[in-house]
Parts: structure tokens; C-alpha cells; sequence
């Protein structure tokens, strides 16, 4: 921090002390807190989107990977013999087609129509928090120089110069502050009532993008099916399918190097 | 480990390490050390099988859970801010109910589905995730297994090196005769021992080679289906979305932009968004008054034309947008559109809302589903700050179309790709509805779908 930087926080800190104690009045600006307090909750609110949109792309992404995986393995499972029905290679195929596929081509508008719209509003905040920062900072210190005003109209200083010059300061500091401060009043309702159409539009991005999502899942996933025998659906739908499970895994378990040595 | 169990790893260390370095002689079962490798291979397989079927079911409900939330804070970003919330009347009604009530329809619909899917996962669970579990189980034993032959095998190497150290003594004494017959039975022993498991393993592994495959058959036909029901059950329920607010015919990017229209550069308009690289200080425009949008604020903002055009007041522009932004779903377009034009500006400059007529009378479902589908053409182009130009608008000026355009409402100028259109007027602002006339068709048509040509 440079010198002046620290010299000011110094005496906004010793301000404060005083408008603790009461020596010194603060400036309560109600219009401004009602601002500020709807900022807060839209700044939530964003904050928030931002990491539901991230999520979702996560694990839409954890999802279809997890997926290749157990494509591989089952390949790998299936050994040779997979070969012959292809049903193992299909689904390999279907699932990395997926994943290469419609993962990647919804991966560009997800990311243009929903996180970078929302990351670059979100991006915005931080520079309204430091403009915040700053309006508090010169009220802080127009509070103080006021303050020193009224002390030296009250008793006056042996120095008359002191007087004048400090009423100079205090009208510096408030225009300072008023700048920073009619700006924000200005703005910050404003950039509230832009949020939803700002907003808005990621929204029916992503239930688009979630809605083509399950359309091409569906059909990649079912183009599998005709590898597979036409009564396995039933056995499937009858559970026999577990009970060959169950049936094999028994069958591994009464061999006698798992176990029964 | 036991007594038992660690006398037997010290008096077998000096072979293991032995072996380790190769040292001596080891005996070597080209057929055990494939099966072996084999095994190995099986052991990663399952346990790969087992955690990916669990990280799958998870990040299906995951998927949901997000979206869930998203369209919650979706809903918090549309419901209206007051400052003051514990006093009613300080609500102002500028938030967006319809947009509240389609997150709450939007959110509704995928917690029915996550409810409706619960079982669909919970199957997973219970019949992959389970059955790999077990397998998972009695391959840790099996391991074990090899391990004893493995220990087996050391000690039989040892009992035979020590044999035959005894017997290739020159002079034995009586101690070395005792010594000598003590091997001869170690050796019988162990031999008998490691064959017995080194046997075991060769022929057993093979089968259960064979028996996992029969068991990943079945699992595997198992899981696809359950993964098919699962995504069956996405699509049937996403596709009969049927949310009025959304108008699921248009392409994603496209619907975006047109939705979205200038907003951010409005919003980039506010110098607070901009407060650190500025330092705040404000692009020197005056901040009261009207303030131009970014996109349009010239180098010299004292255009006569550009103001009488493209300058609105302030709060007139967050109104138009506003407007325009309700006029996405409204089911009266033509009215609407009038009733921006009157409320907005006198001129026909005034941005009629685009795309927004007719799609959503379309009934949602299969159609508007092939809709989103099928429209992969190319997405017109982000809306770009066109430097204003200089001079008011020249006596011909004309535009070549850059992507096919097709009405979209009475009074829309229909034109395919590469088509050249007399511009009749325009504004700078390419997000804008110009109208333009391609003989003696004459229509409005969206700025941004064409270039101008210099």
C-alpha cells in the first residue's frame, strides 16, 4: 500500500472511532441503503446462477465420462467375445459418439448462450463493490472534514486561516462523494432492472440445450438396441437378466480359489 | 499378522529378495504368469465397473439437481428486489412473473422427473452397482489365493536351493546327512503345496475367466437397458415440455441473440460495470439526460442524424427493452408491435421485437423438438458495435444478405443468402429492423442478417 493509501485508511479509521463515540455525525443516506440492499440480493441471486450453470455443465460432462468409461471396461470384459456380437463395440460407439458429438456441439452454445453470458454479469459486481467501497470511503471522509468544520465554527481557532480551509476540504470531499454516490443511485437501479432481460434469455438456452440433450442421448442410446437379441427387452423386463446375475456370481463363488480352500 | 504368519515372512525373506533381483533360480509357469496377468487385468476392470456405474447414477441426479437450482435462482433473479422487504408495498412490479411462473413450471417438471427417475437409479444401484460389488468381493479373495501360491512357490524355491547347496557338498558329515534328509522332505513338501495351488490357479482362473464373462453379459444387458430408461424417460418428459414462455422451435444461439438483442452493451453502458479499469470515471458523455446506448454513441456523439435516430432518452430505452422483452411470448404480436412503436419513438426505427411472432403459436412437442433440430444452419453473427457512420445515410445504399431470411410476419421482407437489397432506411444499429426493398418487394427485415456494402 503507498503511503497516502495508508494515511487516508488512518484517518477514515480514526473517523469511525469518533462517529462510534458519537463526536462525529454520520451521514444516513436511506435511499442509498435501499439500493444497496437490493443490489445485495440481485449480487446473491447472480452469484448463485453462476454456480448452478457451472455445475450443470459438470456433471453433464462427469456424466457422459463416466459413461466412456464403462464403455471401455465392458469392451475390455467382453474380450474377444465381444467381437462377435457387437453389441459391446456399439455401445462404445454410441456412448463416445455422444461424448465427441453432442457433448461438443452443445458444448459452444451452452457456453456462449448460458455461462459466458452469466460469468460476464457476474464479472460486473466486483467492480460495483469496489465503487460501494469507494462511495463509503468519502463519505467517511466527508463525515470527518464536516465534522472539523463545526468544530472550528464552534471554536474558532486562534489560526483563522484554518477555518476557510477546511471548509474547502469538506466541500472537495462532498463533491467527491456525491459524485460517486449519484452515480451509483443512478446506476444501480438501473442495472437491477436490466438483470432479467440480461438473464432471461440463458435461461431457455439451457432448458433448450437440456431438452436436445435427452433427445439425442435417447436416439444415440436406442440405435444399440438392434444388436441385442429381440427377447433380451423381455428377459430384461422379466428380471431373468438378474437372476442370470445372481445364477453366475453364485457359480464364481463356489470355485474353490474364491474361497472354499 | 501373526506369529505364525511373520516367522514364515522372515524365513522367506532372503528368497524374496532373491527373486526380487532375480538371483538363482526361480520357477517360472509361463501359463500361471498369463493367467495371472489376466486376473490382474480382470481386478482393475471390476473395480473401474463399480466405480463408474456409481459416479454414473450420481451424476444423472446431479444433472437434475443443478437444473433445479439454476431455474430456483433463476426465479430469485426474476422476482422483484425491494429494499425494503418487510414492507408489501415497496414491491414494485418490474421483476418478470411470467418468467417466475415458467421456472416454477420448468422446476416442478425435472423434480418430477428426479422423483420419477429415483427408482430408475436405484436399480443401478441394486443391480450393477451391487452385483460388482460381490464380484468386486470374491476377486479380493481369489487375490488372496494367488498370494498363498505365490509364497508357496518362494518356499519351494528356497527348499530346492537348499537341497541341492547340501547336495552338492563334497564331504558330508553326519549333520549334513541329517540336514540332507530334512530338505529332501521340505522340498517333497513344498513341491506338493505349490503344485497343488499353482494347479489350482491355472485351471480354475480360465473358468472364472469364462464365468465373468457370462456374468458382464448379463449385467451389461442390464445396465443398458436401465441407462435406455433413463434417457427415455428425459426425452418423453422433456419433450412434452410444454411451457408457453419458451419457444422451443428456434435454434439455441439464434433465440438467444434475438432475446438478447443489445442488452449487454446497455448494460456495459453503466460505468459502474466498469469501475476498476476506469476508475470511475465516466466516458465523457453527461450522466444526466439522455444517454446513449454504447452501441451507438459515436466518436462525436453530436450527429444530428445519430440523435435524432438512434438517441433515446434513458428511461425510454429501458422501457422499450423492457417491452420487447415482454412481447417474447405474448400471443398478440401485431398489436404488441404497434404499441412499442407508439410507446418507444414515433419512428419506425423502433425495434420490433424479432422472431417473436407466430413461433410460439406452433404447438410445442414432436415438431418443435425436429425444429431445434433441424435448423443447424449458420447462426447470424453477434451483434457488433458498427462505427457510426460519418455522413447521414448516402442517396443508394444496398446490402448483400448474409444468411437466408424467411417472414416471419406481415411486412417482412423475405430474402435467401447473397441476395442484394436497396436499403430504404436503416439505422446504425445492425440489432435493429431495417426495411428494404429487392424490386418491388418492399419489407422489414433484421439488420443483422446482412452487410452493407460499401
Amino acid at each position: 500500500m503507498s503511503w497516502s493509501g495508508f494515511k487516508k485508511k488512518v484517518d477514515r479509521a480514526a473517523t469511525q472511532v469518533m462517529m462510534k463515540t458519537g463526536q462525529v455525525e454520520k451521514t444516513n443516506d436511506r435511499d442509498f441503503e435501499t439500493e444497496l440492499r437490493r443490489y445485495r440480493t440481485m449480487e446473491t441471486a447472480a452469484t448463485k446462477l453462476q454456480k448452478e450453470a457451472k455445475g450443470y455443465l459438470d456433471s453433464l460432462r462427469a456424466m457422459t465420462a463416466s459413461q466412456m468409461r464403462i464403455a471401455e471396461t465392458i469392451d475390455a470384459f467382453y474380450g474377444d467375445a465381444g467381437t462377435r456380437d457387437g453389441v459391446s463395440r456399439s455401445y462404445k460407439k454410441a456412448v463416445e459418439d455422444l461424448d465427441a458429438e453432442t457433448i461438443k456441439a452443445l458444448d459452444g452454445p451452452y457456453r456462449k448462450c448460458v455461462l459466458e453470458p452469466i460469468s460476464r454479469f457476474n464479472a460486473y459486481l466486483p467492480d460495483i463493490n469496489e465503487c460501494i467501497k469507494k462511495r463509503q470511503n468519502k463519505l467517511t471522509d466527508y463525515d470527518g472534514l464536516r465534522a472539523k468544520v463545526k468544530k472550528l465554527t464552534e471554536k474558532p481557532d486562534k489560526d483563522v486561516t484554518k477555518l476557510p480551509t477546511s471548509e474547502r476540504e469538506a466541500e472537495l470531499a462532498r463533491s467527491a462523494y456525491e459524485t460517486l454516490n449519484t452515480q451509483l443511485l443512478d446506476e444501480i437501479p438501473q442495472l437491477i432492472d436490466l438483470r432479467v432481460p440480461y438473464l432471461d434469455p440463458s435461461f431457455e438456452a439451457l432448458v433448450k440445450i437440456q431438452l436436445r440433450f435427452c433427445a439425442e442421448a435417447y436416439s444415440r442410446m436406442a440405435q444399440v438396441q438392434q444388436f441385442l437379441d429381440a427377447d433380451t427387452r423381455e428377459q430384461y423386463a422379466e428380471g431373468h437378466l438378474d437372476a442370470r446375475v445372481e445364477e453366475v456370481l453364485q457359480e464364481i463363488r463356489g470355485l474353490s480359489i474364491s474361497g472354499t480352500v | 499378522m501373526s506369529w505364525k504368519g511373520f516367522q514364515k515372512t522372515v524365513v522367506r525373506t532372503p528368497q524374496t529378495v532373491k527373486a526380487r533381483f532375480n538371483m538363482g533360480e526361480i520357477s517360472k509357469d509361463a501359463i500361471y504368469i498369463d493367467a495371472e496377468r489376466r486376473f490382474q487385468e480382470l481386478e482393475t476392470e471390476t473395480k473401474k465397473l463399480h466405480d463408474e456405474s456409481k459416479k454414473y447414477s450420481d451424476s444423472i441426479n446431479n444433472i437434475l439437481t443443478h437444473q433445479i437450482e439454476f431455474s430456483k435462482a433463476c426465479a430469485e433473479i426474476y422476482r422483484p428486489i425491494s429494499g425494503r422487504v418487510s414492507d408489501p408495498d415497496s414491491f414494485i412490479q418490474e421483476g418478470n412473473p411470467e418468467g417466475i411462473r415458467a421456472c416454477e413450471e420448468y422446476e416442478s417438471i425435472v423434480h418430477d422427473l428426479q422423483e420419477t427417475l429415483a427408482p430408475e437409479l436405484e436399480m443401478i444401484e441394486s443391480r450393477v452397482i451391487k452385483p460388482a460389488d460381490e464380484l468386486l468381493e470374491i476377486i479380493k479373495v481369489v487375490r488372496k489365493t494367488a498370494q498363498k501360491r505365490d509364497h508357496k512357490q518362494l518356499d519351494y524355491d528356497r527348499h530346492r536351493l537348499a537341497l541341492k547347496k547340501l547336495q552338492d557338498k563334497k564331504d558330508k558329515t553326519l549333520k549334513d546327512e541329517k540336514a540332507l534328509y530334512k530338505a529332501e522332505n521340505d522340498v517333497e513338501q513344498a513341491t506338493q503345496d505349490y503344485n497343488y495351488f499353482n494347479e489350482l490357479l491355472k485351471n480354475e482362473l480360465p473358468e472364472l475367466f469364462r464365468l465373468e464373462r457370462e456374468f458382464i453379459k448379463p449385467l451389461f444387458q442390464s445396465f443398458y437397458y436401465m441407462q435406455l430408461n433413463v434417457f427415455y424417460t428425459l426425452h418423453e418428459r422433456m419433450q412434452n415440455i410444454d411451457i408457453g414462455y419458451f419457444d422451443l422451435t428456434l435454434d439455441i444461439e439464434d433465440s438467444f441473440e434475438a432475446k438478447r438483442g443489445t442488452i449487454q452493451a446497455e448494460v456495459e453502458a453503466l460505468s459502474i460495470t466498469k469501475f476498476k479499469t476506469t476508475g470511475g470515471r465516466r466516458p465523457g458523455v453527461s450522466k444526466y439526460g439522455n444517454k446513449p446506448l454504447a452501441i451507438e454513441a459515436g466518436p462525436g456523439g453530436k450527429k444530428p442524424l445519430a440523435i435524432e435516430e438512434g438517441y433515446k432518452p434513458r428511461p425510454l430505452e429501458v422501457d422499450a427493452s423492457k417491452s420487447k422483452y415482454a412481447s417474447g411470448k405474448t400471443f398478440t404480436p401485431a398489436s404488441e408491435k404497434a404499441g412499442i412503436t407508439t410507446e418507444a419513438q414515433k419512428t419506425i426505427e423502433a425495434p420490433p421485437p424479432p422472431y417473436s411472432p407466430a413461433s410460439t403459436l406452433s404447438p410445442p412437442g414432436s415438431a418443435s423438438l425436429a425444429g431445434i433440430a433441424k435448423s443447424k444452419g449458420p447462426a447470424p453473427p453477434p451483434p457488433k458495435p458498427k462505427p457510426a457512420r460519418l455522413s447521414g445515410n448516402p442517396a443508394v445504399e444496398t446490402v448483400t444478405a448474409l444468411f437466408d431470411y424467411e417472414a416471419q410476419a406481415e411486412g417482412d421482407l423475405s430474402f435467401s443468402t447473397g441476395e442484394v437489397i436497396e436499403i430504404v432506411t436503416r439505422t446504425d444499429n445492425t440489432n435493429e429492423w431495417w426495411i428494404g426493398k429487392i424490386g418491388t418487394r418492399q419489407g422489414q427485415f433484421p439488420g443483422n442478417y446482412v452487410q452493407i456494402n460499401h
